[in-house]
């Protein structure tokens, strides 16, 4: 009987290698959000100010940053701004400082729209009450701004994880690297592994993001401000 | 930057960027009506397919366009299919666009007010004329957003076809940066090509967006 | 003749949500030709409920409903076709707001009737033309004040010629100074013989136009008598109550 094309991944120590190259996308996924919350949040208060030039800048930046491809953006800094600086990064170390510059304004204007969602008749209720503009914003305002947010940021940590899978354009070893090393390693011994290898792929990317999707939707339900009395 | 190279490389360029848009406006296309049959299903809750189109929504949602076309272009040739260069992508698109079309439709169908269908029935119209004469007019309008943020998003994605071998912007921009080492005229060039592609688009929608608007609420 | 077979005929009518919640436990109603009936009773009591099962708005949970002596509420009932023949008007006139005047007025009539558009039309112009808004046919339902929409969703009811029409507590959503508009019309079809279930909160609205009056409490019919006698002398302890709700005590400031 010829040898199955999935049989290929439990050959040796293939489908720990698979992992490993998950783990390399997972990290560079992780440590560009956690990047991108610690810088978002700051930008994304920053976008709220009503200074011209502020809001100019902020503007231009969050768009110009979503309009292009991620992986426009990655090229340019990984071809072209290392070798203006002079400097030599890794494909790894490229992949999250462009996916950090990516990500701080996606989160930024997440952090903008859940500051500027709340409608101003809360704030005048809140001091219509006697509230303070400080105790407004404590207890009426961020509440309800992160609700709003946090479904949102879990969100784009998918999103993120997605968007790892184009380091292997620049020639990072990760999951569908490895994927095609094996694969081609084993051309004659397995030749219908690619089905197998790439449905693996497949499968744990939905692993993985799949939970923190399903998160997402059970934050935004559980969440949800709703103000309509229900009949 | 030496402005005749970038006259050498702008016609090679203007074809790729053809390719770009061809691919992604029909995959565009595909997704849309993949995500209204999606869209149908669900809001009619026909059984098992409503199942059907929820794993599917699931798979395409949570998995990286990347990884979907390298099963297409290198899996699916095992199991004897064998789908051209552009037909992946354009497979590729619709499969993934097809479940964020489907969720822009069906909360547009959603945010349509109750009553217009109720009223819609109380004449006597079937539900399938009530939807395609009252709700879905409206749904359109309401999923306007959705549906333009969509498009760009899957005009951006267009960007990693070039991994089936599509010679698309990113397909010729490396390939100038591999053999001829005119990094910065090929990147400037990519860039200024997306823009000219994204920007129109991308301020067209809004302006589309409250025409539709307009039409459907008059606010 | 039409006094022996009722036009709706409901008959221990028990409507339970899936929730377990009952909305009609056990009603019975027979309304004949050309009658008028209000039905009243507190928020809640199941008199929207009630008219929403005469076009299987509401699917019931037992007992029947019949449609001029046909029952109606048995499996593979059309009801496109019944509803059809029974028109409804609702609180929120949900006119469709993407379509013109003429666009809401002509739907039903083109795609479930098959009228002809030019017959369907000038059906739809005689009728605008009588509720006094001839020359808004080609508006957009938003150019319409409320009680203008109200007035047009009546004539988009009309336009199917339904043997009954419901009408769902229509002035509810209006400013005061509309409400008038849309009765009129209403007492004009009760003047030309139209048969009408009215749920309404305008009590005095109700004893104008009423032949009779339903009043309901907790998904039951508790009391059944003309207006004369209900809104004088009503003779349930829960009627009682609920028509001393719509009269306010003097409050006395001033001792003298």
């Amino acid at each position: 009987m010829p040898p199955s094309g999935l049989d290929v991944l439990f050959q040796g120590t293939n489908f720990l290698r698979l992992l490993g190259g998950l783990w390399v996308a997972a990290r560079i996924a992780l440590i560009s959000m956690a990047l991108s919350v610690l810088l978002g949040v700051p930008v994304g208060v920053l976008m709220t100010s009503r200074n011209r030039v502020i809001k100019a800048v902020t503007r231009v930046y969050l768009e110009f940053v979503r309009i292009m491809p991620q992986l426009v953006l990655l090229f340019v800094f990984y071809f072209y701004v290392t070798m203006i600086l002079r400097v030599n990064l890794s494909g790894e170390t490229s992949a999250i400082i462009i996916f950090t510059v990516w990500g701080t304004a996606e989160l930024a204007d997440l952090v903008r729209g859940a500051i500027t969602s709340i409608p101003a008749h809360q704030y005048e209720t809140g001091y219509a009450l006697g509230l303070t503009p400080l105790q407004v914003q404590m207890h009426i305002v961020l509440p309800q701004s992160i609700r709003r947010l946090i479904p949102a940021a879990v969100n784009l940590v998918t999103r993120m994880i997605k968007t790892t899978s184009l380091v292997v354009l620049i020639g990072v070893v990760e999951v569908l690297k490895v994927a095609q090393q094996i694969i081609d390693f084993n051309r004659f011994t397995y030749p219908t592994a690619s089905i197998w290898v790439y449905a693996v792929v497949f499968a744990l990317y939905f692993i993985t993001c799949y939970p923190i999707s399903l998160l997402a939707k059970g934050l935004e339900k559980k969440w949800a401000l709703s103000s309509q009395p229900s009949h | 930057m030496e402005p005749e190279l970038l006259g050498e490389y702008l016609p090679v360029f203007a074809r790729a960027a053809w390719l770009t848009l061809w691919v992604g406006l029909t995959g565009i296309v595909c997704a849309v009506v993949v995500g209204l049959a999606c869209a149908v299903v669900q809001h009619f809750r026909v059984p098992f397919a409503r199942q059907l189109v929820s794993a599917y929504i699931e798979l395409s949602r949570n998995t990286p366009l990347v990884v979907q076309l390298f099963f297409l272009y290198f899996g699916l040739p095992k199991l004897g299919i064998v789908l051209s260069s552009a037909t992946c992508a354009i497979v590729g698109l619709a499969f993934l666009g097809g479940s964020y079309m489907a969720e822009a439709i069906r909360s547009g169908l959603e945010a349509v007010d109750d009553g217009q269908s109720q009223s819609a029935l109380a004449l006597g119209l079937s539900r399938g004329l009530t939807l395609r004469h009252v709700v879905l007019p409206q749904a359109v309008a309401l999923a306007m957003p959705a549906f333009t943020a969509n498009i760009i998003f899957l005009i951006k994605e267009t960007s990693v076809v070039s991994i089936v071998a599509l010679p698309d912007l990113m397909y010729v921009a490396k390939d100038l940066i591999g053999t001829d080492y005119n990094t910065r005229e090929a990147l400037t060039l990519l860039v200024a090509f997306y823009l000219v592609i994204l920007l129109p688009i991308s301020l067209g929608a809004g302006k589309l967006e409250k025409k539709v608007r307009y039409a459907a609420f008059g606010s | 003749m039409g006094a022996l077979v009722p036009t709706v005929s409901l008959k221990d009518v028990v409507k339970t949500y899936s929730n377990g919640h009952e909305a009609l436990r056990g009603v019975s109603l027979d309304v004949s030709r050309s009658e008028v009936v209000g039905i009243v009773g507190p928020s809640g009591c199941g008199k929207s409920t009630l008219l929403r099962t005469v076009n299987g708005l509401e699917p019931i949970q037992g007992g029947s409903i019949a449609l001029d002596g046909e029952i109606i509420t048995v499996p593979g009932t059309s009801w496109p076709a019944i509803r059809a023949k029974v028109g409804m008007v609702f609180q929120k006139y949900d006119l469709f707001p993407h379509l013109t005047v003429m666009g809401n007025l002509l739907l039903a009539p083109t795609k479930v009737a098959k009228v002809s558009k030019a017959e369907a039309r000038s059906r739809a112009l005689a009728l605008l033309e009588r509720v006094g808004l001839a020359d808004r046919a080609d508006d957009l339902p938003r150019q319409l004040s409320g009680g203008q929409q109200q007035r047009v969703a009546i004539v988009r009811a009309l336009m199917m010629e339904p043997e009954v029409l419901l009408l769902d507590e229509i002035t509810a959503s209006l400013d005061p100074e509309m409400v008038r508009e849309v009765l009129d019309v209403v007492l004009g079809l009760a003047r030309d013989g139209m048969t009408m279930l009215i749920v309404t909160h305008e009590m005095d609205f109700a004893r104008a136009i009423a032949d009779r009056i339903i009043f309901m409490d907790e998904g039951k019919i508790v009391e059944v008598a003309p207006p004369s006698r209900f809104f004088t002398a009503p003779e349930s302890p829960r009627a009682q109550q609920f028509l001393n709700t719509f009269t306010f005590q003097e409050v006395h400031h001033h001792d003298e």
